[in-house]
């Protein structure tokens, strides 16, 4: 009853004081454009523009919220979209509004249970659970649960635990309850994980501490620890890099952490989504921005709130660059919006988030504003779609995402929904080309694998006939080719062993088509040249015409230069290296007898490279494995070739052989080195002279 | 004590007085209307404080008198009998105001100066004229035509500076005459901000500011909203000869009007800059803790001066190409029903009728499409890369979506052609030949869309960018002809990361075309595209581009771009013209104006955006949305356009925009015409019976009359509402549905 007093008191005083003119507020903005960039990013991982996902609806400032002078905004939360708490850490009050954003009710003062005064400093969390409110009392290192009365009932504070040191003063800052009343509290001066009280306010265990990942420092470091003594590895233990920032929980007990991370380009595991267990279900998945300036500049995506939506959405707060990320339950991100600045739309100090209904509120510490976002229909349209194929209504998903394509053709993730859903339908050949839109290979080459099937099917008759023309003329060509390699009558040699026909005869006797190369003249530069460029192209082909459900290259970043240096440049260091080699090792071979040696034993490697380029386009990725073999061989067979061939050029036995070969790679190894030393050396002189002129110019 | 109750009593009966004469609407007789008086002076107040006010200049419309031996003024609407003080009445009784901001609010003019003796990173300085001048007894003041002069000796600098003060009909001119700046010294000055507190009120004064960003905005005074530093933006937007690596997304809108306003109660202080806008910036402070004040005022920008860094060491360098002429700001006293931002917009349009000529429109009402017609992409051919031109859409297909539209019941089409010559959609050299591209059809084509648009009564804009280009050739060449920094280096206008804002590495780079090469470049081009017969022309970038070339050696300065585009404009008079953005300078010669601002960039300052720049313009140059298929929500974009009588446009290629998702032009990602063309028709067929009666009638008043629901009228009497509420609203009988408009005639 006093409650209800105080709360009729409270809106009859707010709408004296705001002289009834919003009721519901403040009336929204009437402006599509945005501030800031609308981006998604594209299957390379670059940023590409996207229609906005979210508009700023209404902007509400400290007097419109009933604010007083001092207040400062630290925290958001919706009790089931019917009430929304603001945590005013200045002041230490928590505001209470119902869903107009009316003011209702407010706390400003504490009692514990014995009815004496508490005060709360510096709270930065704010949680709720069955009538009670949570408080993250920051600066007295304490969490308290209060009734709406203000009446503390429970008061946690560090616990005695050897986990924590004694320098730990555990500055709470976040905290949930889970559906079984365990309170989970974070503190920013602990950093293995988020501590776990039972309802009484009994320390139970720890939860959610960082994975530390497999990098190179830290296998050492385990090797270090093996060494330490007990005392040691106790000490060593408050080495942990990462500290949780914020978390929230779903309705199937989900816990959903995101932690402060120091490295740029620490991408992975900042967010995770944490089962009972503790164990991440998100496995590393990558969030927020995954591009930076070539500089690196910036600082990488810090993360500093998490709401997930009762549609498993999830809302993230960058603090970085002031941003909120909006990711869909299948982990796409469907939208970004937000940006540093004095806008409507921008923040200057975002401290947390909350998703109410469809809406994303943020709060702005600095600028003491809630800001509330509505979705466009493009997010929307994308919602839809994914609710549709989850109720395996693929048809209809089918529209909705066309819908999502009319506002954004770049958008991959409608193509592949599109394609998943012709794929549940059978529609493979239309999957298979939504995909590919999709730039999604591996759901392609499912696809593809059932499209093949069908195929089969119907091309029964056909295909056994390519199959087996295809297998008569293999055998023809090995019969002609193992007729030809029968001597001739009245001869030492076989038809092959010709100049003309010397790159097949190498093929299967390498030592003798070595050996005949200087006594006959067979040494043939050109027909080198002819095959490393065949070479080349083939690397070329393979970069286009590889099947889609293995090609990952985007035309755009072909490098002509760079397939150049990978097959000829790659082929004269060999031939260089191994040819001034030669004079150390009193090897007897000659240059283009080298060269010679060299572009024949490539051919089979060359030919894999072409039977896998078709291959590619038959196969799935599955079947990889048997292109895998092709290249084996493929490469295999050359170096046998090349051993063999140049033992025989060189006269080595197989030691020297051996020994000459290793050398010939630590040649071309000091080759390039040597060349990138001078290319270096180049680029630097030019910018010091670049440099010097610039100097002078300006400060003549 | 005595002393504050005394000023809260004169406070009062100042207010309640004007308010009684302008309510009566008793035009007043100067005798009977209160005199400028400074308030809580007394004995003990030091002279540097006090004021004697003289009738120096008057008229039917005003009154002005001003201190002969400081220079300050009062400017009094005879109508009202409001009086507009140079700088404020009560500074004196100013008990909020701290430090350096105490005597920055005593004086009419704040300098920026540079001491060039300085080593290390070059840091502008600042001075006012009420310490460095007025204290000393450095001001002259004399009496000439209708006005007075005051000339400013600033020993300390080594500086002086004129200014005059002349009455017009019914507004205040003030001109700076730079041109009369003496300087001698060790000292520059960078920048001076003119009457910085003409029209200032304290925080207690109900009203509110006109801020010119985009569309125009109302910043209310003491909104109590956290801001960093006030307002303060170039005129024209930000300046391109200073390099910028990083650029910030939130500045989405520029100035596109050189005009600022201030209210009090029921009157009202609306300025426009008439001369030299274009190196001018807007500022507007708001009262805080420690700031007692509301102002707004321009800023000329004479010169720069900038540092970088080379080998790990500062160079600083100004530039050289310094403002030369007079600058001028006229202010206008209004009243009454004009004290509101319509009303400032109408006086701002009699004024660019009066000055500058401009004219009704002679467009009839269309449905605006922008076509994209060829790009340059990357290509390979057996993995060597080249580049090739890729037509979006053809001129043949650019008829059929025309034709497809009309049929569709679209009443009336304009169409504004990118990428048709040259290097298609992004300029490699400036272009040249006006040649119809030969992968869009060629000139035979391009000939039948003329002939097509002509005779279906389509405006038609083929576009053309004369001021960015990548490399030299057609008579412009990049090492002379681009814009430097005042190092006399070649400023790169980078193409920005989205997610990060940093130049991208492999981005659509270019450079800015020098202002004395505008003219001959634009004439060379004529030549040819007159052969085309083409009735229209488009200079997309000249209504959105402003800079400075700040060379040492043949640089200019904004205010000379403008000037140069001024006569670019005024040479193409036979051709109908459209522009992008629409800056003043263009927008007044344009028929057209694609993408004009609808909003402004939403400041947290600014209590809502008004349309401004719509009132202004409406019925004498036609303009347009941004692209309804690109914005997030395209109902409250038409509903903006309905609101102000803005034309709907629409960004189209025929084919299908997901080819371009590899390109650099992945932002077209909604442009596809299947995907959109039944959207463009059902609007048109919404808007049109509206479009039809009120597209050549100017605007007379706008105004919110309930929450989220507009009325906007026009000279002939129609009004419109627009209700941007959920919910059917109705207003003075008038039932508007939610998300809706209703028109009523008179």
């Amino acid at each position: 009853m006093k409650k209800k007093i105080r709360q009729s008191i409270a809106i009859l005083l707010l709408t004296v004081l705001l002289g009834g003119v919003f009721a519901t507020g403040v009336s929204a903005l009437k402006s599509s454009s945005v501030p800031y960039n609308t981006y998604e990013y594209n299957y390379a991982d670059e940023s590409v523009s996207a229609p906005a996902g979210y508009t700023v609806d209404t902007v509400l400032y400290g007097t419109d919220l009933g604010l007083e002078k001092g207040s400062v905004l630290q925290d958001i939360y919706c009790i089931e979209d019917e009430r929304i708490l603001l945590l005013d850490s200045g002041n230490g009050a928590v505001y209470v509004y119902n869903n107009d954003l009316v003011l209702i009710n407010k706390l400003d003062s504490f009692t514990a249970a014995d009815g004496s005064p508490l005060s709360i400093a510096g709270a930065q969390g704010i949680t709720y659970h069955n009538d009670r409110l949570y408080i993250a009392d920051t600066e007295n290192h304490r969490v308290l649960r209060v009734g709406m009365d203000g009446v503390a009932d429970l008061i946690i504070n560090k616990p005695d635990t050897a986990v924590l040191d004694e320098k730990t003063a555990c500055n709470f800052v976040k905290v949930i309850v889970d559906p079984q009343n365990r309170i989970y509290a974070i503190a920013n001066d602990v950093n293995i994980g988020a501590l776990v009280f039972d309802e009484e306010g009994n320390f139970l265990t720890l939860f959610g501490s960082t994975n530390i990942r497999t990098t190179a420092e830290v296998i050492l470091r385990y090797i270090r620890r093996k060494f330490m003594s007990e005392e040691q590895r106790k000490n060593d233990y408050s080495y942990t890099p990462v500290t949780l920032t914020s978390f929230d929980i779903d309705k199937d007990g989900f816990i959903y952490t995101v932690a402060k991370s120091s490295d740029y380009s620490d991408i992975e595991g900042k967010v995770r989504s944490l089962n009972a267990l503790g164990e991440d279900i998100y496995d590393s998945a990558a969030f927020g921005d995954i591009e930076w300036d070539r500089l690196k500049s910036n600082s990488g995506t810090q993360f500093i709130d998490v709401d997930v939506a009762d549609d498993e959405s999830l809302a993230l707060l960058d603090s970085a660059r002031s941003r909120v990320f909006v990711y869909s339950k299948n982990n796409d991100l469907i939208a970004v919006f937000g940006s540093y600045g004095e806008q409507k739309g921008n923040f200057l100090q975002p401290v947390a988030l909350e998703t109410v209904g469809e809406n994303i509120y943020v709060i702005d510490a600095l600028a003491n504003t809630l800001q509330i976002f509505r979705p466009n229909d493009y997010v929307r349209a994308i919602k839809k779609a994914d609710m549709q194929m989850e109720n395996g209504d693929y048809s209809a998903a089918i529209d909705t995402w066309k819908s999502v394509i009319a506002y954004n053709t770049n958008s991959t993730q409608a193509y592949v929904g599109i394609g998943n859903c012709y794929d549940y339908l059978g529609e493979y050949e239309l999957a298979m080309e939504a995909y590919k839109k999709g730039y999604a290979n591996k759901e392609y080459s499912v696809s593809f694998s059932e499209y093949r099937k069908e195929y089969l099917k119907d091309n029964f008759v056909l295909i056994l006939f390519i199959v087996l023309a295809a297998l008569t003329a293999l055998i023809v060509l090995a019969v002609k080719v193992s007729k030809m390699l029968r001597p001739v009558e009245g001869s030492a040699f076989c038809q092959l062993e010709t100049k003309k026909y010397l790159p097949v005869y190498m093929l299967f006797h390498p030592s003798s088509a070595a050996e005949q190369i200087r006594p006959r003249g067979f040494a043939s530069p050109l027909k080198a040249a002819i095959i490393v460029a065949v070479w080349f192209i083939a690397a070329t082909l393979s970069y286009f015409f590889t099947g889609f459900s293995f090609n990952e290259n985007r035309a755009v970043d072909f490098n002509v230069f760079y397939t150049l240096l990978q097959t000829a440049g790659l082929f004269l260091v060999f031939v260089i290296a191994n040819y001034g080699l030669a004079s150390f090792m009193t090897g007897k071979g000659k240059f283009s007898e080298i060269v010679t040696v060299t572009a024949y034993s490539l051919t089979p490697y060359i030919a894999s490279i072409l039977i896998n380029t078709a291959f590619s386009n038959i196969l799935t990725q599955d079947e990889g494995m048997f292109m895998s073999i092709i290249t084996a061989v493929g490469l295999l067979w050359t170096f046998f070739m090349l051993f063999a061939g140049l033992m025989t050029v060189h006269q080595y036995s197989v030691g020297k052989t051996v020994l000459s070969f290793l050398i010939t790679v630590f040649g071309m190894l000091v080759i390039i080195f040597l060349a990138v030393l001078f290319i270096t050396l180049y680029a630097q002189v030019l910018s010091f002279v670049d440099s010097i002129a610039r100097e002078v110019s300006i400060r003549q | 004590m005595k002393k504050k109750i005394f000023s809260i009593l004169v406070c009062l009966i100042l207010f309640i007085l004007p308010l009684n004469l302008s309510i009566s609407g008793i035009s007043a007789q100067s005798d009977e209307l209160q005199k400028p008086t400074r308030l809580g002076i007394d004995e003990e107040t030091s002279d540097e404080y006090t004021a004697d006010y003289t009738l120096a200049a008057q008229n039917d419309n005003l009154l002005f008198y001003a201190d002969m031996e400081k220079g300050w003024f009062a400017l009094q609407n005879r109508r009202s009998g409001k009086i507009w003080y140079s700088n404020p009445n009560d500074a004196v009784l100013d008990d909020v105001t701290t430090g350096i901001s105490r005597t920055d609010i005593f004086s009419d003019y704040i300098f920026e100066y540079y001491d060039n003796s300085t080593v290390g990173e070059a840091s502008a300085l600042t001075f006012n004229s009420h310490t460095t001048a007025v204290r000393q007894k450095n001001v002259s003041v004399e009496k000439v035509a209708s006005g007075i002069k005051v000339t400013y000796r600033f020993d300390t600098f080594g500086f002086t500076v004129p200014v005059i003060y002349s009455l017009l009909e019914n507004s205040l001119e003030v001109k700076v005459c730079v041109d009369e700046i003496e300087e001698s010294g060790n000292y520059s000055i960078l920048s001076i901000r003119v009457l910085p507190n003409f029209g200032a009120a304290n925080s207690d004064t109900d009203g509110w500011m006109l801020i010119p960003d985009g569309s125009g905005a109302i910043a209310s005074f003491g909104n109590g909203r956290y801001n960093i530093d006030g307002y303060e933006a170039l005129v024209y937007g930000r300046e391109y000869a200073e390099e910028k690596t990083k650029i910030s997304a939130a500045d989405n809108q520029n100035i596109r009007l050189p005009v600022f306003g201030i209210t009090e109660g029921s009157n009202a202080l609306f300025a426009a800059i008439t001369e030299g806008e274009a190196s001018a910036a807007v500022r507007a402070e708001f009262s805080s803790d420690s700031f007692g004040y509301n102002n707004i005022s321009s800023k000329l920008i004479l010169r720069t001066v900038s540092t970088i860094e080379v080998n790990a060491q500062n160079a600083t360098r100004l530039s050289d190409c310094d403002f030369s002429g007079d600058y001028t700001v006229r202010y206008w006293c209004l009243d009454g029903d004009n004290a509101s931002y319509s009303g400032m917009a109408v006086a701002y349009r009699d004024y660019l009728i009066e000055e500058k000529g401009m004219k009704k429109t002679e467009l009839s009402p269309a449905l605006n499409l922008n076509i994209y017609g060829a790009i340059d992409v990357k290509a390979n051919f057996l993995g060597i890369p080249y580049k090739k031109l890729k037509s979006l859409t053809s001129f043949s297909e650019a008829a059929e979506m025309a034709a497809y539209l009309l049929e569709n019941g679209v009443g009336g089409l304009s169409v504004r052609y990118e990428g048709w010559t040259n290097n298609g959609f992004f300029n490699k050299k400036i272009p040249k030949n006006a040649k119809p591209l030969s992968v869009l059809g060629g000139k035979k084509d391009f000939k039948a869309l003329n002939d097509y648009l002509t005779e279906i009564d389509a405006q038609f804009y083929p576009d053309a960018d004369f001021l960015r280009f990548t490399s030299s050739g057609n008579g412009v060449s990049k090492n002379k002809d681009s814009v430097k920094n005042t190092f006399g280096e070649i400023v790169e206008q980078y193409d920005y990361m989205l997610s990060v804002d940093v130049e991208k590495i492999d981005g659509n780079n270019y450079y800015l075309l020098s202002a004395d090469k505008v003219g001959t470049v634009i004439n060379n081009f004529l030549k040819k595209y007159s052969a085309l017969k083409a009735s229209g022309i488009s200079l997309g970038t000249m209504g959105s581009y402003v800079y400075a070339d700040l060379n040492t050696e043949d640089g200019f300065n904004r205010t000379a771009l403008v000037s140069s585009f001024e006569n670019v404009f005024k040479a193409l008079g036979n051709y109908s013209i459209a522009v992008e953005g629409g800056n003043m300078v263009s927008a007044v010669y344009a028929d057209k104006v694609f993408d004009a601002p609808l909003s402004s960039s939403g400041n947290n300052l600014f209590e809502k955006d008004v349309p401004f720049y719509q009132i202004v313009f409406h019925g004498y140059t036609v303009l347009t949305t941004s692209p309804l298929n690109k914005t997030a929500d395209d109902r409250l974009l038409f509903l903006n356009a309905v609101e102000t009588g803005t034309e709907l446009l629409f960004d189209g290629i025929y084919g299908d925009a997901s080819a371009l998702n590899e390109t650099p032009y992945n932002s077209l990602y909604s442009t596809t015409f299947d995907l959109w063309k039944t959207k463009a028709a059902d609007y048109d067929k919404e808007y049109r019976p509206l479009l039809e009666k009120i597209y050549d009638k100017a605007i007379i008043r706008h105004t919110e009359v309930s929450d989220g629901v507009y009325e906007t009228v026009y000279e002939d009497g129609t009004a419109v509402y627009v209700n941007y509420n959920a919910s059917e609203q109705t207003v003075s009988g008038i039932k508007i549905g939610g998300m809706d408009f209703e028109t009523v005639s008179r």
